[in-house]
């Protein structure tokens, strides 16, 4: 590839060290690998070119690592799969994005895009900074993965458009501490009532939405994925259509001591609801518990505790009829067919005159006597 | 304001239903009657059941007749305790019976006590066992059964008071089953609405930056402490009525109250109406458990009944002495069961005889007491025979009595058989044919042989020395109707006892559902009218997160899910495939939720169906496996009639249980097959 007519031409950004170079090799045709490191830093970037485009950025953004945490953040993965993703991918020594993609966690696609994207952002960044130490191989590279193509000329049209823009748009997003809201939360002021009716780009709408008084924009960039340039800019838009507003004196300690209280005071209402309740359980349990010795016995156990002596009394009767079968026996009874051999208790607790199985002590009843007793004129049990 | 009143309502709700004072129980008494049989009848009785063990058919035949002859004479409507015996004797020994003696025997045996159900019921199974394809006979013999339910006050209580125990204590478990369900299914709505009457904590995380953020210690204690406090609240609300005494069902009541509000317009509300209306029929079953116990304590119309109708013990003709003494206006049961059991001891006696018509004076006049005056006269006569003949003065005045019975009541065969007798015996022959005509259209034909008897002995030229036969073709009035005999029975002297009482009402006593439940019933509507009209929590249609419209505004400064609006806010570079693998692997996590709720379909029948929003289906199966819990629960029945007893329920398992269980675990499983996409 050769330089043409359509080579972008030096503007404010020219006087960075990558703009230039970029430039040269593009200009020369030249392939190779230009490293970037920031003065007074060991921290080094190679940036790979082949036949006028960027195909490979070696930066932690752009791993497989950097890609996955960017997916977590815009919420395609979860910090679970993630962590299980790494250790299946380490258990089964494959890479990670390679299992990401096998379990169909995430597509190729997605991540050679979400690289990419990363790549345009750091070199973006590259591009317009003027402290960088720049130097270039310009050898053929060899064994460096094409992971992306991203075109000289674009990155360089991109790099002046955003030195262009840059001067509006910091007179609104001054700095990453900024922090905006709602034009409807501050003001009051109508917003369309539907969220689809919102006549703003995507990238404007995602900002839009986080947006809400309390995060800054470094925080909006962070939970958008979009770069500092790009949420400043939709920030900018939203700020010419008077959707959102900045939020002057509200830095993040502000927004950090609002949550603070609110969550304080959440808990505190909590508390008081929690001892509240607390308290009125005590109160009744404990004036029920003075008054336990007037409760009334369950008469539902009465009733299940009388039901035997009462099939006992019953059989007692039709054996007093018999001549063979002793009422005194049970088990003269159960072979009569008279009682279940499991009403063995009641039986006792019946010929030993007692009618209440929980009161062992209690006086022999007169009529459970007379029952037991049988009529007068039977002479004829052993 | 509306926050403070629905926590104000909250708080005070479960204190309502705190229970008051209880009252105290009467103590507890098995209170077994004494049985004494007329000696008379007793030996034959005796004989009976000794000849029935050693299968001698002619000599069971002779004493059954016998019996039956003594009983008439006695003027005793059934011998229960010789027919309970009976009963419990043939039921091991009938099937060792050649066939055609054995149906014989239980159809002959239904004379000794013709108002004794069991009886009739024994005919059913002798003829199943003996003659299986002799349907029409088993149906007619159950169907006297039935009809002689109606005239067994003492069964048919007992009957009621068992059914009611099981119907009351399936309501209860299906009741707190239900409301259990359903608040299970709508807790996460009300937990979030719970949580916003009280200040707002920072927002939910939306990115990993907060998440990151929110990891932080002093985040993840505050927030853990929030939502344990949330938790705390929640709970102690909704489950403070069980230690405050308001036991399983008021909180039940308290559950549906408060999740009212986020039931569905169909059929979940119509269903949570049906569970509180469940409460309303508590009332009346604890009551009507509790009938058989109350009647048969003290001085109750059952004595009468008994000593009217059957035998009874000399203690209890002291009760009826002491009722009869009393200076409170006299009742007329009591005063002819006073006379009547006077009577079956000794019917032959002059002095006894005169002595229970003058006892029939301090009765007010009924046409009972009219024929009882009658067959008390008629039995006079005899016993007073002048020489060979009945005294002719009583006679007259027994035709008389006889005669005036019938112009109130025309079709009584009781007065026409007296009249009958008393012309027979004055010699008014064609009179006595042209009653017996009457009475021939009105008997049964089982006793068309007393006509042929009557007949018979009164043309005697000796009757006095056949006065056994003719005293034993007087008949007494009939057994009252059971309406007849708990008449008069006020609420206030049953003690109502619900089932598993302590578990379900705690200390509520059962008296207070009679307008706790109405009350509730009220409070539901209410509740569900007034909370439609609140911006209520719901779940996302889309996503199935929890949310309402104000947490919706505060976190996008819209109306709509902010969980859906993150999703339509992602990035561009993200593969649409990969959003729809997403959505895969939430589809994947919800289809577990729903494996989870149909095995819980299969274990507990009814739950599932609830949780899926089946709600009339959980219902009914939910219904079906409290009753069938019951029978597990619970397979023998509390109440016992001590007269009638005729001997346990057979050793074996029961069969009926595990059949049931088993139909409704079925159709849950069918059920929840049938319905596995939804």
């Amino acid at each position: 590839m050769t330089p043409s007519s359509r080579d972008p031409e030096p503007q404010a950004s020219s006087g960075s060290p990558l703009y230039r170079t970029l430039l040269e090799a593009y200009r020369s045709g030249r392939d190779g690998v230009i490293t970037v490191a920031r003065s007074g830093e060991d921290t080094r970037t190679p940036i790979t070119l082949r036949r006028g485009r960027v195909v490979s950025v070696s930066h932690n953004n752009t791993t497989i690592q950097g890609v996955a945490s960017m997916l977590v953040r815009v919420g395609i993965l979860s910090d679970r799969e993630l962590e299980k993703a790494r250790r299946e991918a380490t258990r089964r020594e494959v890479y990670l994005e390679d299992y990401l993609v096998q379990r169909g966690l995430i597509s190729k696609g997605t991540i050679a895009a979400a690289r990419e994207k990363a790549a345009v952002e750091l070199l973006m960044d590259f591009l317009l900074r003027h402290d960088l130490e720049v130097t270039a191989t310009w050898s053929a590279p060899r064994g460096v993965r094409e992971t992306f193509a991203l075109p000289i000329p674009y990155l360089l049209k991109e790099a002046q458009r955003r030195a262009s823009l840059a001067p509006a748009i910091r007179r609104v997003v001054t700095g990453p501490d900024c922090v905006f809201a709602k034009a409807s939360d501050v003001h009051g002021r109508e917003v369309p009532a539907r969220w689809e009716d919102l006549q703003v780009s995507a990238a404007e709408r995602q900002v839009y939405f986080f947006v809400d008084g309390r995060r800054t924009v470094s925080d909006l960039i962070l939970a958008t994925s979009q770069s500092e340039f790009e949420v400043a800019l939709a920030l900018h838009a939203l700020v010419e259509m008077q959707l959102v507003i900045p939020v002057h004196g509200a830095g993040p300690g502000r927004a950090t001591r609002h949550a603070e209280r609110s969550a304080l005071a959440r808990i505190g209402g909590l508390t008081v609801a929690v001892i509240a309740l607390l308290g009125v359980l005590y109160l009744v349990l404990g004036a029920g518990a003075g008054g336990q010795a007037s409760l009334r016995p369950d008469p539902f156990e009465s009733l299940l505790q009388e039901a035997p002596l009462r099939r006992i009394a019953g059989a007692i009767r039709i054996a007093n009829l018999c001549a063979d079968v002793d009422p005194t026996s049970h088990e003269d009874l159960v072979r009569a067919g008279l009682a279940l051999p499991e009403d063995r208790r009641a039986s006792i607790l019946l010929r030993a005159g007692q009618s209440d199985p929980r009161d062992a002590a209690s006086p022999v009843g007169e009529s459970n006597a007379e029952t037991l007793g049988g009529h007068d004129s039977r002479g004829d049990h052993p | 304001m509306r926050r403070a009143a629905f926590l104000l309502v909250l708080l005070v709700l479960p204190v309502g239903l705190h229970a008051g004072t209880p009252v105290p129980e009467p103590p507890l008494s098995v209170n077994l009657p004494s049985d004494e049989l007329p000696p008379a009848i007793l030996e034959p009785a005796r004989r009976l059941l000794a000849a029935l063990r050693v299968h001698e058919v002619t000599s069971i035949e002779e004493r059954i007749e016998a019996l039956v002859a003594l009983r008439r004479q006695a003027l005793i409507a059934d011998l229960t305790p010789v027919a309970a015996a009976f009963v419990a004797r043939f039921r091991r020994e009938g099937p060792a019976l050649d066939a055609g003696d054995a149906i014989r025997i239980a159809y002959e045996a239904v004379d000794l006590a013709p108002d004794f159900p069991p009886l009739y019921f024994n005919v059913v199974r002798t003829l199943w066992t003996h003659d299986p394809a002799s349907v029409g006979p088993m149906v007619r013999a159950a169907l006297d059964g039935l009809h002689a339910l109606g005239r067994y006050p003492r069964g048919l209580v007992t009957l009621a008071g068992n059914l009611a125990f099981r119907a009351s204590l399936a309501l209860s478990v299906a009741f707190v089953l239900l409301a259990g369900m359903l608040l299970f299914r709508h807790v996460r709505r009300l937990a979030h609405d719970v949580g916003d009457l009280f200040p707002a904590a920072p927002s939910h995380a939306f990115s990993a930056s907060e998440i990151a953020r929110s990891r932080r210690a002093r985040f993840i204690t505050e927030s853990g402490l929030a939502r344990a406090l949330a938790a705390g609240v929640a709970g102690l609300a909704l489950f403070l009525p069980i230690p405050l005494g308001s036991g399983l069902v008021g909180t039940g009541l308290l559950w549906l109250i408060v999740v009212g509000p986020y039931l569905r317009r169909g059929g979940e509300t119509a269903v949570a109406a049906c569970s509180v209306a469940f409460a309303f029929l508590l009332w009346p079953l604890a009551v009507l458990t509790g009938l058989p116990g109350s009647l048969a304590r003290g001085d109750g119309p059952l004595l009468a009944w008994r000593c009217a109708h059957e035998t009874c013990a000399s203690r209890d003709i002291e009760a009826l002495e002491a009722i009869a003494a009393r200076d409170d206006a006299p009742d007329s049961r009591s005063a002819i069961a006073l006379v009547l059991a006077r009577v079956h001891r000794d019917p032959a006696d002059p002095a006894v005889l005169a002595a229970a018509l003058s006892g029939l004076d301090a009765a007010p006049a009924d046409d009972a007491v009219a024929l009882l005056r009658a067959d008390f006269t008629l039995l006079l006569a005899l016993a007073e025979c002048e020489g060979p003949t009945p005294n002719r003065d009583r006679l007259v005045e027994a035709r008389k009595g006889f005669e005036s019975v019938p112009a109130s009541s025309p079709l009584s065969p009781e007065a026409l058989r007296g009249l009958a007798i008393a012309q027979g015996l004055l010699g008014e022959r064609s009179d006595m044919e042209a009653t017996l005509t009457r009475l021939v259209q009105l008997l049964p034909e089982r006793d068309l042989a007393s006509v042929m008897a009557i007949r018979a002995t009164t043309a005697r030229e000796n009757p006095c020395a056949h006065a056994a036969t003719l005293r034993a073709e007087v008949r007494p009035p009939p057994p009252p109707g059971v309406l007849r005999v708990l008449r008069g029975i006020t609420l206030a002297s049953v003690l109502p006892v619900l089932a598993q009482e302590a578990t379900f009402l705690g200390r509520i006593p059962v008296d207070v559902l009679a307008w706790l439940a109405p009350v509730a019933l009220v409070a539901f509507f209410l509740s569900v009218r007034l909370g439609r009209r609140r911006d209520l929590a719901y779940a996302c249609a889309r996503c199935g997160n929890v949310t309402c419209g104000a947490c919706n505004v505060r976190a996008s400064g819209f109306d709509y899910c902010p969980t859906c609006l993150l999703e339509q806010v992602r990035p561009a570079f993200i593969d649409p495939l990969d959003l729809m693998a997403l959505q895969g692997r939430r589809e994947a996590e919800n289809r577990f939720g729903r494996l989870a709720v149909s095995m819980l379909s299969l274990v507990v029948p009814g739950a599932g169906q609830l949780l899926r929003g089946r709600a009339v289906r959980g219902l009914f199966l939910v219904c079906g496996l409290a009753f069938a819990t019951t029978l597990v629960w619970y397979p023998r029945s509390p109440h016992v009639d001590i007269e009638g007893f005729t001997g346990p329920p057979s050793g074996a398992l029961p069969t009926l249980p595990p059949l049931f269980l088993a139909v409704v675990y079925f159709l849950s499983a069918l059920e929840t097959w049938l319905d596995r996409k939804r």
